[in-house]
């Protein structure tokens, strides 16, 4: 597979062969943001889609002209496949798929545990096949210019993080998954993406992370509904306070706050452009000149990086999510 | 008395405190959702039922109707109408009373049209005016000579009020401009609880009429919007930021086709000149009667170069130019109700919630 070794706009393909990729998991995410966006990325096909509800796949076959087909089907023909099934599917056709596909991609929430996360790692590096997570709001300018601050190391160490997402639930799931899983709760559905920016943001996505969790009151039994966590990171560059409230009731501030040694930061969970910095003798704010607010130029940003980019930077790589998952399982497993 | 009244749209941002207020009030309150309200609405004990199954509702005093297409391609809003027309109607048998709520924006979103508390003709306009023009159009029709109530609401205000009070806060606090220097706008704002207690009032009415009766929610319509403004900022400790000018929109048919091509890719011509205010209208007309092959295609094909980004002040040229309205959208209401919430009682509501949600964190007491 021929891919282009930097921008993420150029044909990664031949046009003469592109990328046969398939598509496990024909929900809403599939049959709105995929649809809209994968046709306008160029060298990649899709060929394949799969579902056990026969209606769905039928119905995203037609939108992308791909075809029907068997889980097995896939694992022989496509070069690549994204995983859109519920959260708790995901470990084993993950799993499976890894074994026979070059190239596999599992929405967002990865898995359930960090045993399962390192698990399939394992399996990717074994195989020498690609294994990413679609965490696509990686690719908000502002998170990605937050992040770029961070780096400087002009603030300091990272001593502490807000994290505040909610709105009233707007998301139509075709699997009703949201209420029905016991991962596709707020904690899993949304905290899995702001959690995520906010590791992403401070640079611990990619350290070793042990959380100590100190209360969670949530509003019933996971899926829940409204969450608030107060944790503490152990990781290699010292503790990290995280204090996480999430909502599908009632809008929360929606933004990221990360606490340093010498300031602090604001940054939107949406695609906003804007940072704010506060230090102490005043606050400015900077604008991302690559922002946009368009959901499908992200979807298009992240499949670029996912199937153009090759290397150790690509942030979609499985292995930068596994602190994630440990964050998400010590707060869900914690009464 | 206690009423039986079914909401559609009762998991919105309305419906939810119209749905609280209702039951307060005694009444037995029916919510017509999407599945994915539900939950929703179970937290406060409202049964629900789908749009789809109307007539499993049974008999009710009052219809109330939040809902309004904005799902899908705004070439199926007519018919999105149309189907709402028939759910209220089958809701409303033979004699219910209904309550449609509608908005100021049936005069324009800069209300450059002659404000009247009575029906609006059709007119040529962005999709969201005219799909709400068509709506109190088609009610008038379908329920000609019966009890029927349209209120036109100005901009909702209140905690976690998506259109205004988080897209204000927001904007304060990532720097984005809040208004025109030398232009403080009237907020034409109504609060939500003001809303809902407005709505319940008209649900309550002993008369019964036999017409349509036009009202206009605004109660806070004579403040300008540094009244909220100056209160927000200060919560939030940063100053607002404010343009040196009001961006213009494209006006006619020349200035908004020469807007759109400038755009590097088909599509982006398309949604250019869809969601225009003159020519949008005319070609979604147009779009209507043709067959869907040729427009699908257009949307969706492949290119191989460069992605095109939007423009990124397109929805702040729409905030800015209400947020700086020249013109006062007055409340013309029954005259036996009043607002429970005066405006400072108001602001008390918005900062308790940017305390709760975040805005202020437990440690600093700001940001």
């Amino acid at each position: 597979m021929n891919v282009a070794p930097n921008h993420p706009n150029e044909v990664m393909n031949s046009p003469a062969k592109p990328l046969r990729l398939a598509i496990v998991g024909c929900g809403t995410v599939a049959q709105v943001n995929y649809s809209r966006t994968l046709p306008r990325v160029a060298g990649i096909e899709v060929t394949l889609v799969s579902d056990l509800r026969t209606e769905a796949a039928e119905a995203l076959a037609s939108k992308m002209g791909a075809r029907v087909a068997t889980f097995e089907q896939i694992l022989e023909q496509a070069d690549a496949v994204i995983v859109a099934t519920p959260p708790s599917s995901h470990f084993e056709l993950v799993r499976r798929a890894l074994e026979r596909v070059p190239l596999v991609v599992c929405e967002k929430p990865f898995v359930p545990t960090v045993r399962e996360a390192r698990e399939l790692v394992v399996v990717a590096e074994r195989t020498g096949h690609r294994l990413l997570v679609g965490h696509f709001r990686r690719t908000f300018a502002a998170l990605r210019m937050a992040r770029e601050l961070v780096q400087t190391g002009v603030m300091g160490r990272v001593t502490a993080i807000d994290i505040a997402e909610g709105g009233r639930f707007a998301w139509e799931a075709e699997s009703g998954y949201v209420f029905k899983d016991p991962f596709g709760g707020v904690l899993f559905d949304t905290g899995s993406h702001s959690i995520d920016m906010a590791l992403y943001v401070t640079l611990l996505d990619g350290q070793k992370i042990e959380p100590i969790v100190h209360q969670v009151v949530r509003d019933r039994a996971e899926p829940s509904h409204e969450i608030r966590a107060e944790v503490t990171l152990r990781t290699p560059s010292g503790e990290v306070d995280l204090l996480v409230r999430l909502s599908r009731y009632r809008a929360l501030a929606n933004r990221l706050h990360v606490t340093f040694e010498r300031g602090s930061l604001d940054v939107s969970v949406g695609p906003r452009g804007n940072v704010r910095l506060n230090g102490p003798s005043g606050s400015t704010v900077l604008h991302a000149v690559d922002a946009h607010n368009d959901f499908d130029l992200a979807f298009i940003d992240q499949w670029y990086a996912m199937f153009g980019q090759t290397g150790a930077d690509v942030p979609f790589r499985a292995e930068r999510f596994v602190g994630l998952t440990a964050v998400i399982e010590a707060i869900a497993k914690t009464e | 008395m206690t009423l039986r009244i079914a909401i559609i749209g009762a998991a919105g941002y309305v419906g939810l405190e119209l749905s609280a207020s209702l039951k307060r009030a005694g009444h037995e309150v029916v919510g017509i959702t999407r599945a994915n309200g539900n939950f929703l609405l179970d937290r406060i004990g409202v049964p629900v039922e789908s749009p789809a199954h109307p007539e499993r509702v049974g008999r009710v005093d009052v219809v109330i109707n939040l809902a309004y297409p904005n799902k899908g391609s705004n070439l199926t809003y007519g018919a999105q109408n149309e189907e709402l027309a028939r759910t209220i109607a089958i809701l409303a048998g033979a004699d219910a009373r209904v309550i449609h709520t509608s908005t100021q924006a049936v005069f324009g979103f800069e209300l450059d049209s002659p404000i009247v508390a009575g029906p609006v003709a059709r007119r040529h306009d962005q999709v969201y005016v005219e799909s709400k023009i068509e709506l109190e159009l088609l009610l008038q029709k379908v329920l000609a000579g019966r009890d029927l109530h349209i209120v036109r609401l100005g901009n909702v205000w209140g905690p976690a009020s998506p259109t205004w009070t988080v897209a204000l806060v927001d904007k304060i606090l990532f720097g984005d401009p809040v208004g025109v220097v030398n232009r403080d706008g009237f907020c034409n704002a109504t609060d939500v609880g003001n809303v809902a207690s407005y709505i319940g009032f008209l649900a309550g009415l002993s008369e019964r009429g036999d017409n349509t009766r036009f009202h206009h929610l605004a109660e806070f319509s004579e403040l300008r919007w540094s009244f909220w403004v100056e209160r927000v900022a200060t919560a939030l400790g940063f100053d607002p930021v404010y343009a040196d000018s009001l961006p213009q929109a494209p006006a006619g048919f020349a200035a908004e086709i020469r807007g759109a091509v400038a755009a590097s890719s088909p599509f982006a011509v398309a949604k250019g000149l869809y969601t225009s205010r003159t020519t949008g209208s005319y070609l979604r007309a147009i779009a209507k009667k043709l067959p869907s092959g040729p427009l699908t295609k257009l949307k969706t094909a492949k290119r191989g170069g460069a992605v095109v980004r939007g423009d990124r002040f397109a929805a702040d040229r729409e905030f800015l130019s209400i947020i700086s309205s020249r013109t006062q959208f007055r409340s013309v209401l029954d005259v036996r109700w009043s607002p429970a919430l005066d405006a400072e009682a108001s602001w008390r509501r918005v900062e308790t919630w940017m305390a709760d949600v975040g805005y202020v964190t437990p440690a600093a007491g700001k940001l």
